[in-house]
């Protein structure tokens, strides 16, 4: 049973129900402050069926603890040491943002990867990102990484915000990462940017080779719209195997849309672009997440304009030139406004796709926030679909859920979500993890404390299983050229690395129903 | 390169590769279409521009005063040339800051 020493509340009962459970995980570790911010940053699975959970929490003096499970180990407290800056031995607010599993061609280790911010190092505004060894057994085990900063005026600020940075993503052979960061500068234009960045493998060690920046303009905002790397099949260099999709947008450019940018072929290769929004009135912050697989590329829009959630299948650029395949747009069906959050979708090996998204509905007189799991066949049709609520003894409206990250058991038979929640009626937030089966039998209510522990506790989750619950429809969404947008060629030498280890001990951790 | 959508049986556009391979599983791009759809060719969309106050410089940066969106027109049959496109509007909106996202 996956996290098999922790108690969990379960849904539903009979066989095979252990599978399916809702778990509540409390960092309240001796150095914990307030119990009651608990974050959840991200989740994956290896080929060995652990699962790997990311957060942080806040501290007693201070800051942020940052946390990361494996299966049934808890490994906190992690130190950053900047070994090539003598004078800093910091450890800084972690801000962790997803975690990817990937498995070194020929190789029986999966290494599991992760990306984030870290503040407090001034005068830099690094974010970093680190590789995990899969044994993780060890009381010292070292956490081998990296960090890296922008190092060119006038950018003097960093965004923490919505998906930037969204960690790192690491080729299947581990030879080339790419991540993202957001900037914001008061020195020159007071704009917010966007730069992406590759860096490449020699030895053990990795360089930045290549970035890609976005910068919008005086008093405008770009924000990520994700990245991807698309194995291209090819076995001759580091640059031919993998196309780099980069993905930004800006609300003042071509009717808000993201723009993705593709670096394919070899030496520093050739560039092409195209840009894609959903033509369904203003997009007023939209969020766009960009993810593929295969010779597909993913685009999610929320659209907070109209509380509408956009999901576009496109043809990878190189071949068909990154023409759109099918679009759909989806609501909880009954929802009566603001969606508010999102993740990036995960696909399965026959281009289902999961996806998730919040939703408000009314309870009497107050409204409410929920959460569906919907999944889309490779046709655009939905063939599953959850829906999560919290049980209506939480008569307050204070219950918005912030899903984060989705991840498929190896054998693609459970789904994951790692998510937060206002769980008590107030703003005291919990983390969490759901599992369900993709079959969409799981169903059932699973009720989390008795009262008796640290907020927050008392939470009754309830998970249906309907897809009539998902309103789906042709979504309009328009490829057009990209125009009006300037990409920049940042030189690598413009950033500087930080080289960098972390170490993690182990820790007490709470995790399920008690 | 020619940027293809389709217009359904029904007229309802725009449709994607995909719809029709949803109704027609063995249709494929490149293929002749399948009886009464129709394939629309879309004009590449016009620039849309940002202006900002005269004044506004490096040492005096200012927010926009306009911005553009991209309106899609009605696609249209030319009997002439047996095509049917899609051509682009361009409406100019006051720049009022968009909300941050995040």
């Amino acid at each position: 049973m996956p996290l098999g020493a922790f108690k969990v509340a379960l849904f539903g009962s009979g066989s095979g129900a252990s599978d399916t459970f809702i778990a509540e995980i409390r960092s309240d570790t001796s150095d914990s402050g307030s119990a009651l911010q608990r974050n959840m940053s991200g989740i994956a699975v290896d080929s060995d069926e652990n699962v790997y959970i990311a957060g942080y929490g806040s501290k007693a003096a201070g800051g942020y603890q940052a946390w990361f499970i494996k299966t049934d180990a808890l490994f906190s407290d992690f130190t950053i040491n900047r070994v090539s800056d003598a004078n800093a031995t910091e450890q800084g607010n972690w801000y962790y943002q997803d975690l990817f599993n990937t498995r070194t061609a020929g190789s029986s280790t999966d290494q599991i990867w992760w990306g984030g911010q870290v503040n407090n190092v001034s005068p830099e505004f690094p974010r970093w990102c680190a590789t995990m060894k899969s044994d993780l057994s060890e009381e010292t085990d070292t956490f081998g990484g990296f960090m890296w900063y922008l190092n060119s005026w006038p950018w003097n600020n960093s965004g923490n915000y919505n998906n930037e940075p969204r960690g790192i993503l690491a080729s299947s052979d581990s030879n080339i990462l790419v991540g993202n960061s957001r900037l914001y500068e008061t020195q020159q234009s007071y704009q917010n940017a966007v730069f992406n960045t590759v860096f490449t493998k020699s030895s053990s060690e990795y360089a930045i080779a290549y970035a890609k920046s976005y910068t919008p303009g005086w008093a405008q905002n770009a924000y990520t719209a994700g990245n991807w790397l698309r194995a291209t099949g090819s076995s001759s260099s580091i640059w031919e195997d993998h196309d780099f999709y980069f993905g930004t947008s800006n609300v003042s450019y071509q009717n808000g849309g993201a723009q993705l940018f593709r670096r394919y072929g070899g030496g520093h290769g050739s560039e092409d672009s195209h840009c894609y929004y959903p033509n369904t009135g203003t997009i007023n912050t939209g969020s766009f997440q960009l993810t593929g697989k295969g010779n597909y590329l993913y685009l999610v829009c929320m659209n907070n304009g109209d509380s509408s959630t956009h999901l576009c299948k496109i043809n990878e650029f190189g071949t068909s030139s990154g023409d759109i395949v099918w679009s759909r747009e989806t609501y909880r069906t009954g929802q009566n406004g603001q969606q508010g959050y999102q993740t990036t979708p995960v696909i399965d090996s026959n281009e289902n796709i999961w996806q998730t998204h919040t939703y408000q509905y009314a309870e009497g007189s107050v409204n409410r926030m929920g959460t569906i799991i919907y999944r889309y066949n490779s046709s655009g049709t939905i063939d599953r679909c959850y829906d999560l609520r919290q049980a209506t003894d939480i008569t307050d409206a204070y219950n918005y859920q912030f899903p984060r990250q989705l991840a498929l058991s190896y054998s693609e038979d459970i789904l994951y979500m790692a998510f937060g929640s206002y769980a008590d009626g107030t703003t005291n937030t919990g983390a969490y993890v759901l599992a369900v089966k993709t079959d969409g039998s799981t169903t059932g209510t699973a009720t989390l404390g008795t009262g008796s522990g640290p907020a927050v506790d008392d939470t009754t989750w309830v998970l249906t299983s309907d897809t009539s619950y998902a309103t789906s429809a042709t979504s309009d969404w328009v490829k057009t050229s990209t125009s009006g947008v300037s990409w920049g060629s940042i030189q690598p030498n413009q950033f500087q690395s930080i080289t960098a280890t972390t170490t993690a001990k182990t820790g007490a951790i709470t995790l399920g129903a008690f | 390169m020619l940027n293809i959508v389709y217009m359904d049986i029904e007229g309802n556009y725009p449709r994607y590769s995909g719809d029709i391979q949803a109704v027609h599983p063995d249709w494929n791009v490149g293929d002749p279409l399948p009886d009464r759809w129709r394939a629309v060719e879309v004009d590449d969309s016009p620039e849309t521009v940002v202006t900002y106050p005269e004044d506004a410089s490096d040492e005096n940066p200012k927010p926009p005063l306009t911005y553009q969106k991209l309106v899609r027109e009605a696609p249209v049959f030319n009997a002439t040339s047996g095509v049917w496109t899609q051509g682009w509007s361009v409406e100019t909106l006051d720049w009022e800051a968009p909300d941050e996202t995040g």
